[in-house]
């Protein structure tokens, strides 16, 4: 079955798209406790597949709250413990300084476009 | 929501459905007043984020399991010089004085992926208080220096 061309759950739609190996989450609204549990449930089969490349877009992300954060580390954690590499890019800048506060940035390196990100996912090697 | 005016200060007061859907229309509101009140993108984001931060605190932990868990109320005072928020809650209290800051990206290495909200609440407001109100609700107070 072709995967959907959208997941659309509460002020969050999620377009998954593939470049090369990697599978391309494009993020538009806001990731917050409204909508969680949808997000990372959509992510995460992704980062369970054995070697996964996952990369979440945030180019079109308005809000990200502290449950959205601790997301983003289980999606990394998955990846990595299943031999594969996760990361973001296109952070806008007010949601980047937040992940700097909390260190986040240091651990997933987010890519400032989308093309350099696949680049680096598309690596030899690449893992988290 | 409710308006009160005087000359010294503007109040508002929002009362939202204890409901991680309400979070949304809470942003909303606390954006458009903190940059009706003078503050710059940047500081009204801050604002913003602190009050998403408390009031998803209320939903998880003060409230929990409970069905159907109880309104949120957020009341805004605006003055001259600062942007003052209150947020009432029926859920169970939590030490805010036994609160520490986690350690980044210690905190992340140690396999923690949750305590990072009262943390963010600290670094975007000038002040941040929590007391009970006369009538025994939860008041997480916070406040904004312009």
């Amino acid at each position: 079955m072709p995967a959907p061309q959208e997941y659309v759950f509460e002020h969050l739609c999620i377009r998954p798209l593939s470049e090369g190996d990697v599978d391309v989450f494009m993020l538009e609204g806001c990731l917050d406790a409204g909508n969680l549990p949808e997000f990372e449930a959509t992510i995460m089969k992704s980062c369970n597949l054995p070697g996964a490349h996952v990369l979440v877009d945030c180019e079109g992300l308005t809000h990200l709250s502290s449950s959205g954060i601790g997301s983003f580390y289980r999606l990394f954690n998955a990846c990595r413990s299943n031999g594969g590499a996760f990361s973001i890019c296109a952070v806008p800048g007010r949601i980047g300084a937040v992940l700097d506060l909390v260190g986040l940035s240091r651990v997933l390196k987010p890519a400032s476009n989308r093309s350099s990100a696949v680049a680096q996912l598309s690596a030899p090697g690449a893992t988290s | 929501m409710t308006t009160q005016t005087d000359q010294a200060t503007r109040a508002y007061a929002l009362e939202v459905p204890g409901d991680a859907r309400s979070l949304s229309l809470v942003r909303s509101v606390v954006g458009h007043l903190s940059v009706l009140a003078g503050f710059e993108e940047l500081q009204a984001s801050k604002i913003e984020i602190a009050v998403d931060e408390a009031c998803s605190n209320i939903l998880e932990h003060g409230y929990g399991d409970v069905t159907p868990k109880p309104p949120i109320r957020v009341e805004f005072e605006v003055q001259a010089n600062s942007f003052c928020v209150r947020i009432y809650d029926q859920g169970d209290p939590f030490d805010f004085a036994a609160h520490a800051a986690p350690t980044f990206p210690d905190h992340w290495h140690d396999g923690n992926t949750r305590g990072v909200g009262l943390f963010l609440i600290k670094e975007c407001m000038d002040e941040v208080s929590y007391d009970k109100s006369p009538d025994q609700r939860n008041c997480l107070r916070m406040v904004k220096m312009r």
